[in-house]
């Protein structure tokens, strides 16, 4: 049986000639209007009519705003919007500065959700050579970038550890004559720690980040040792970011600065036990709790069944674990979720973290390069795992054959730009969220086998429009600023070796020191988050 | 140019599995309404069709199970998430211009126009030819360019409106 | 054996040929242009896909013609800069 109807709409007035160019979208019962420059503005839906109608006039108290953020056209001046944008966006044409390099493949864990490729302890044939480091390192300091960030990754990287004292030895002494900023990091499962090892790393000011799922039912779950051994990997990863973390104050860092990073891989356990989780970062001093979901890549579409979960439930968890987090700021804790504090750096400061997987166009390749223990080059370590599934698709070539600039000239590397470019893309061009946003173009082909993909079917989209619009929502309701005083310190990152900047009264940021570091951000949370 | 407000009836057909939605392509552009159907491809088979001159039909299957109360209120979200794509269309017409402006001063070394004044003043003639009775607004003498990009003012510094 | 009309003047001839290609695996597809729309047939379908597949290939269409737009139109904003 049919049945007819209809649906009364009523067109806004709207005087388009008396605006600047802008998107807009709702959150709760106000209008978000945002700018290409980061900018917004939140307005009541008569105010969001009268500017639709060019009738918001200069008595209004937000015009003066609403002028200079570009929203109307009346008074705005565009090429003050043009450098913002050009600050914004500053690492465009900067070329890579993130450099993950695999040492081994080896590892001595068998993680549920492993997609790092890895292999058995006797698999000495997946371990990178001297040889191969040199012409990593040669090929890195040839990147235009004046920030160079070097990012041991594996199987487990340690267990190559000659290749670690190699690049860093080796890329120190050709520096002399590059003159770049060079930070080293190790993504660590701490396991093959030994005291040896953590004083040439501290030595060395290589910056640590371990993978660190929770306290010992669900890490020891997730990750246990390959082959079931008894011993728990969890007592070795609190063994030593308790010996780091205090080593660092013997040696007179600053704690706030110098201390063990921690990546976590939720789970369904994980969902089960948030809030152990997060209190267990807190004991640990642990500043930076990055709340990540499984990705599509490697052995996880095979195990999923065990340790998967749907969208929206890890949407809950992440709202939830969110709001415990503000909520322990406010009583004075200082942690922070580390995807929130990316959105928040794009939302409240003029600059923009560089973070590789969330800009347009995506850092694969022009932000980011990847080189597999035999030499082989990938834009990213996601492309990497691709090849470790058996799709050599993304392989750039071989050290000592390409050169870095046919690696940022080849046609993956600009496949991989057009197909993350939100300005080209439906739905992200007109997005509210697209001046924060970016796509992932390998996750889309690991799910449809399309770079591109369907924007409302790609699970990111989603993740990273319910974050920007969870922090927009919190912001519209915080009626004192209690709350942009919080999420302002998020945005800190201050380079370690200056002293920490002075707030002002409202924990205003936005001319500190690191908020126009360029390296800001681009230490281990960055890239880990692109390969784990 | 100013349109007024302007009331409009969006005609739809369900049959208790899909629904259908008869626009006025007068009223709603191609663009804002293959916009607005891009948007329902995770929750809706979509189909476009012409039944007449001018007028489109798209047609919404749900993917999951449906009744007419859900149709109906599909089809409302539909016609709201329209409304918002002919403002974006509509908006992104009238400061493309703008835009490309700016974007080409920020990234590139030589822009095709010579100043922002220029440019205004193009619009504003495109603005005087379009609608007679509108009184044209002149366009202010653009502020001296911001300090240095690393010395530039915060973004979204304001205090977010309180509620 | 469905068919389906789809408008020359909504979706993109080109995209529907391209994506036409993509299905051959699952059915027998025949193709018509006339003036103002392109016809599609399929045939042989496999009993796998049968419900949903002329449903998918409209979806995938329609995906496939706003990303051209899309792309057109970024396309003609970069040539007047
Ligand atoms: S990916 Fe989604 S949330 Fe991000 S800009 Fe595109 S449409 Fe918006």
């Amino acid at each position: 049986m049919t049945r007819r109807g209809s649906i009364a709409v009523t067109h806004p007035r709207l005087d388009a000639d008396k605006l600047g160019p802008f998107r807009f979208g709702r959150i709760d019962d106000k209008v978000l209007l945002t700018h290409d420059t980061g900018q917004w503005h939140l307005l009541s839906e008569p105010d969001f009519e009268a500017l639709l109608a060019g009738t918001l006039g200069p008595d209004h108290p937000d015009h003066a705003a609403l002028v200079d953020k570009g929203f109307i056209r009346d008074g705005m001046d565009a090429d003050a919007i043009a450098d913002r944008l050009r600050r914004k966006k500053r690492w465009l044409g900067m070329g890579p500065h993130l450099h993950v390099v695999i040492t081994t493949l080896r590892c001595n864990q068998s993680c549920k959700y492993c997609h790092a490729s890895r292999t058995d302890m006797d698999r000495v044939d997946t371990d990178m050579s001297i040889d191969t480091a040199r012409l990593v390192v040669d090929h890195a300091l040839r990147s235009p970038s004046p920030f160079i960030a070097f990012e041991f990754q594996g199987g487990e990287p340690t267990v190559n550890m000659d290749v670690i004292r190699f690049i860093v030895e080796y890329s120190r002494e050709r520096n002399r004559n590059e003159g770049k900023t060079i930070e080293y990091s190790l993504v660590t499962n701490m396991t093959r720690m030994d005291e040896d090892k953590a004083e040439w790393l501290l030595a060395n000011d290589v910056f640590l980040c371990t993978s660190l799922d929770g306290p010992r039912h669900v890490h020891d779950w997730n990750r246990p040792f390959a082959g079931g051994q008894g011993s728990a990997p969890f007592d070795e990863v609190m063994k030593w970011v308790q010996y780091f973390n205090r080593r660092y104050v013997e040696m007179g860092r600053d704690p706030e600065l110098w201390h063990v990073d921690a990546l976590m891989t939720t789970t369904r356990k994980t969902l089960e036990h948030w809030r152990e989780v997060i209190d267990l970062y807190v004991s640990l001093g642990i500043r930076n709790l990055y709340l990540r979901p499984l990705n599509p890549f490697g052995f996880i579409m095979k195990t999923w069944k065990a340790v998967g979960y749907d969208q929206e439930d890890f949407l809950r968890f992440y709202e939830q674990a969110l709001d415990y987090i503000i909520d322990l700021n406010r009583d004075g804790v200082q942690i922070i979720e580390g995807t929130a504090a990316l959105f928040l750096k794009k939302m409240l400061t003029p600059d923009d973290p560089n973070f590789v997987d969330l800009r347009s166009p995506i850092g694969a390749g022009t932000g980011q390069i990847a080189y597999n223990y035999d030499g082989t080059i990938f834009p990213s370590d996601e492309g990497r795992m691709v090849d470790a599934m058996g799709d050599p698709i993304f392989a750039l070539g071989r050290l000592g054959e390409l050169t870095p600039d046919e690696a940022i000239g080849h046609p993956t590397v600009k496949a991989l730009a057009v197909a993350s470019l939100l300005d080209t893309l439906p739905m992200c061009s007109t997005c509210w969220n697209a001046p924060y946003c970016g796509v992932r173009p390998l996750h889309n082909y690991m799910m449809s086998g399309d770079l591109f993909g369907q924007r409302p079917n790609t699970p990111k989209c989603k993740q990273h429009m319910t974050i920007a619009r969870l922090l927009f929502e919190r912001l519209s309701r915080d009626t004192d600023g209690s709350l942009e005083a919080i999420f302002r310190r998020w945005t800190l990152e201050r380079p370690r070796e200056t002293p920490p900047p002075d707030l002002d009264a409202d924990g205003d940021a936005g001319a500190s020191p690191a908020a126009s570091s360029p390296a800001s951000g681009d230490a281990a949370p960055d890239s880990a988050a692109a390969t784990e | 140019m100013s349109d007024d407000a302007l009331q409009d009836e969006i005609a739809f057909v369900e049959d208790g599995r899909r629904v259908a939605l008869t626009l006025d392509e007068e009223l709603y552009p191609r663009d804002a309404i293959l916009g607005a159907a891009y948007l329902f491809v995770d929750r809706a088979w979509v189909f476009l069709s012409r039944p007449g001159d001018r007028q489109v039909e798209v047609r919404l299957k749900p993917k999951g199970d449906t009744d007419s109360a859900a149709l109906e209120a599909l089809a409302g979200e539909f016609a709201n998430e329209l409304l918002n794509q002919v403002l974006r269309v509509r908006i992104g017409e009238s400061t493309g211009r703008i835009r490309e402006y700016y974007m080409a001063r920020a990234f590139f070394s030589t822009t095709t126009q010579s100043s922002i004044d220029q440019l205004l003043a193009e619009l504003d003639e495109e603005e005087l030819a379009d609608d007679d009775l509108e009184i044209s607004v002149p366009w202010d003498t653009p502020e001296p360019a911001a300090d240095t990009p690393d010395e530039g003012p915060a973004v979204g510094d304001e205090e977010p409106p309180r509620a | 054996m469905p068919e389906l009309m789809l408008h020359k003047s909504l979706y993109d001839a080109a995209v529907v040929h391209q994506v036409a290609r993509l299905y051959e695996g699952v059915a027998t597809i025949a193709v018509d242009e006339d003036p103002h729309a392109v016809t599609v047939r399929f045939d042989d379908v496999d009993p796998d896909v049968a419900d949903v597949l002329v449903d998918h290939f409209g979806n995938h269409v329609l995906v496939e013609t706003v990303k051209q737009a899309n792309a057109a139109e970024q396309v003609l904003m970069g040539d007047s800069r």
